[in-house]
């Protein structure tokens, strides 16, 4: 039975299953991909913006897998930073995308394709 | 073998997630979700098959556990990158997190699954939902009729990105099929030893802590006059036996009497204790970088939304065949008007 000790609590000093480890990091791997491909193909600024975050995930996912692994703290707070990365980019950017929706009435990326070169 | 099984799922998932790109009629779907979830299965079964201990995994339910979390991950995050409505896709995204969150439980770090839920799910795409309703209202020209804009329907050259993908999935998924031992899977006693030392070592910074939790252990022993605790030859508070399962300490009565007590894994302190202990003593400066970058983005956002009430104030005058206020480019005085 998954009971919260077992889920984890109070002693946490156990290694983990190492399969577990490896599913958590193939699942990371897969987000990270799916959010690459929504970055490409998506033409709508803010959702281009939200498959970055998917990638965020992708990588948060992985720091925590790999902290458990070697049992260290460390893999969780480079989480803490991506959440204050992720929050910053969110407001700036966001606040970016409206400015350029006001000026175009659109949220198409490829109506700012001007801007390239 | 396995790692061919893997290649093979990721490329039926590449070909899943393209059919899935365009608007598709409810059976279709509903056949794609299936063949998309058994990719997925097949790639977990690939990796979970070729771990250190494999035969473990089918008898832990938290295994299963992972198993499921993850399907329910990329089914999300799948149908977030194709969802023709905004936001809808915003709203799989908030199911990917839950996702992640459940994971990070089953990682053992429950306050990283918290703040995610709290920060990601319950601020970041707060906002984003936010912007996507402000921007896109209903009767958008964009959208003639249609129930979504057409730059949300129709997706660009997902064939190339989804190859790029692909290539990417399979490269860093080999490191998972490695077999030369590199990659230590199962944390060595020696690893699990220096661990458990450290949480201890992060106790000996927290003397109020180690008093009251050592308090309460000698209570149970019937010694409830502690005072105080003593330094070891050393100077140290505790010490850690080379396992790093038990640490010793001694206890000072008020009327000067010693108790030795031994403390377990289980008065090493909890996850977001040493969670906190970790982030102000080993990362301090990224700490305070941390604050700085928020404060940066307050203000960066801040003068962008200035520039904006200047702007629709603009175009208000405009339309009233007002003059512009702005015709220079200076924004600020249009603000400050």
């Amino acid at each position: 039975m998954i009971t919260l000790a077992s889920i984890g609590s109070v002693a946490p000093m156990t290694p983990a299953m190492p399969a577990n480890i490896q599913v958590t990091l193939a699942l990371a791997i897969i987000l990270f991909a799916i959010g690459l491909v929504g970055f490409l193909t998506r033409r709508n600024m803010i959702l281009m913006f939200l498959s970055t975050e998917l990638m965020f995930q992708a990588a948060a996912l992985a720091f925590v897998a790999f902290g458990r692994m070697w049992m260290d703290l460390s893999g969780q707070l480079m989480v803490i930073f991506i959440l204050t990365v992720a929050a910053a980019e969110a407001a700036l950017a966001l606040g970016l995308v409206v400015l350029l929706y006001r000026r175009k009435e659109t949220l198409s990326s490829e109506a700012w394709a001007e801007l390239k070169e | 073998m396995n790692a061919n099984l893997f290649y093979a799922a990721a490329a039926l998932g590449a070909v899943v997630l393209y059919l899935m790109m365009e608007p598709r009629p409810a059976a279709f779907r509903a056949a794609l979700t299936v063949c998309g979830l058994a990719a997925v299965a097949l790639i977990i079964s690939a990796v979970a098959r070729n771990a250190p201990v494999p035969e473990a995994a089918g008898t832990d339910p938290s295994f299963w556990v992972h198993v499921m979390v993850a399907l329910v991950a990329v089914a999300g995050a799948a149908r977030m990158v194709t969802h023709p409505r905004p936001v809808y896709a915003a709203l799989y995204f908030v199911l990917v997190i839950l996702a992640v969150s459940v994971n990070f439980l089953l990682l053992q770090a429950e306050f990283m699954a918290f703040a995610l839920l709290i920060v990601y799910a319950g601020a970041i795409l707060i906002t984003y939902l936010f912007v996507l309703m402000l921007a896109q209202q209903s009767g958008d020209q964009s959208m003639r009729g249609e129930e979504s804009a057409w730059y949300d329907r129709t997706p660009r050259e997902p064939i190339a990105a989804l190859i790029l993908a692909f290539i990417m999935l399979s490269a860093t998924g080999d490191a998972l099929f490695r077999r030369d031992n590199s990659v230590p899977w199962l944390a060595s006693p020696a690893v699990v030893a220096r661990a458990n030392i450290r949480a201890w070592e992060r106790m000996e910074d927290m003397p109020e802590l180690l008093l009251r939790e050592s308090a309460a252990i000698a209570e149970t022993a019937g010694i409830s006059d502690i005072a105080k605790l003593e330094r070891g030859a050393d100077g140290r508070l505790i010490s850690v036996d080379p396992s790093g399962t038990t640490a010793s300490l001694t206890l000072l009565s008020t009327n000067g009497d010693r108790h030795p007590i031994t403390l377990d894994g289980t008065a090493a302190p909890a996850n977001s204790t040493a969670l906190g202990h970790a982030l102000v003593a080993q990362f301090p400066v990224s700490l305070e970088l941390a604050g700085v970058i928020l404060l940066m983005a307050l203000f960066g956002a801040v003068v962008l939304a200035r520039r904006q009430m200047a702007m629709a104030e603009d175009e208000r005058r405009a339309a009233a065949g007002l003059p512009r206020i702005d015709d220079g480019g200076s924004l600020s005085r249009g603000g400050a008007a």
